[in-house]
């Protein structure tokens, strides 16, 4: 649903989104295989360490958008031109143009990004949109709609495998959707209309969050 | 005239509204409904990845189109794959 509100909108960088989701679903497979292979509270512990590094530094740039920052770091960094988007912002009413930058390190934390979300069973998106946003440079709304347009992809390709293999529990499943329907419609419409700095916020809180159930999922403190 | 963009949005509104629609009737009526409608809801991104292939192959811009269509071949294989 927020998906094609998002694309409608064009804050949603549909060539970024290819790219980075050939990296995505490919980690997603290995993800599948690299399960078996490690304990899986290594990797809750790995990420939720991860999680946390992210939420401090989210929290400690101090701009709205990465552009007034950069300026320096113009000159160093690649800029992939091709890649490049621009967006309607209604909250700030004006047209916000971007390049692409470090398009590698994006790619192999999204081949990284991929295989955790099919190992630990969380959104791929937590990690997605700092890296966009901070490696990558995107506006945090660009981030977040693109964002969203490859998670359910990702998902997707899991979701396929646990739908043959008969794992997915109706009962939770049905009344949960209706749930997340709900929230994501409210989400969508307070996204276009907040403020980046505060988006930007809310993630940071969100990322600690996980970032605390990953690492009490590894300690055995929390069992689901 | 239609843009792509807006062609997509109705794509996956249309999607994840029928999706949904069908797994709440589903849950009162009949299960097969229910799991009918999860079906539609986990195909719904497919169908968003076969457009934007199109709409890259339309505007010749290949590379894209490539990668459009080897996300839906992970995605095809991946719906081979059995756990247990």
């Amino acid at each position: 649903m927020a998906g094609s509100v998002y694309i409608k909108d064009r804050m949603t960088n549909l060539k970024l989104a290819m790219v980075l989701e050939v990296f995505t679903v490919s980690g997603a497979v290995a993800g599948a295989y690299l399960a078996i292979a490690m304990p899986v509270w290594v990797i809750q512990a790995l990420l939720g360490c991860v999680l946390f590094y992210t939420s401090i530094t989210m929290f400690r740039e101090r701009k709205g958008g990465p552009s007034a920052s950069d300026a320096g770091s113009r000159e160093r960094a690649e800029e992939s031109v091709l890649l490049a988007g621009e967006f309607y912002d209604v909250q700030s009413s004006e047209t916000v143009s971007y390049g692409v930058k470090n398009l590698k390190i994006g790619t192999v934390t999204s081949f990284i990004a991929g295989a955790v979300s099919g190992m630990v069973g969380i959104g791929g998106g937590v990690i997605k949109v700092p890296i966009m946003n901070l490696v990558m440079k995107i506006p945090i709304k660009a981030a977040a709609a693109t964002s969203n347009f490859m998670v359910g992809v990702t998902a997707a390709a899991s979701a396929v495998i646990y739908f043959e293999s008969g794992l997915i529990n109706l009962k939770l499943a049905a009344p949960t959707i209706m749930g997340i329907m709900i929230g994501a419609y409210i989400g969508t419409k307070l996204l276009a209309r907040s403020r980046s700095t505060v988006v930007r916020r809310v993630l940071a809180v969100v990322l600690s969050f996980f970032g605390a159930v990953l690492l009490l999922k590894a300690g055995g403190i929390l069992a689901w | 005239m239609v843009t792509v963009e807006e062609l997509i949005s109705w794509v996956l509104r249309i999607g994840v509204l029928s999706g949904v629609t069908m797994t709440a009737l589903g849950f009162f009526v009949s299960a097969d409904l229910a799991w009918a409608g999860i079906l539609v809801l986990i195909l719904t991104p497919f169908m968003r990845v076969a457009m934007a292939g199109a709409y890259f192959l339309c505007r010749r811009e290949y590379p894209f189109f490539f990668l459009a269509a080897y996300v839906i071949m992970i995605l095809v294989i991946g719906s081979f794959l059995r756990i247990n």
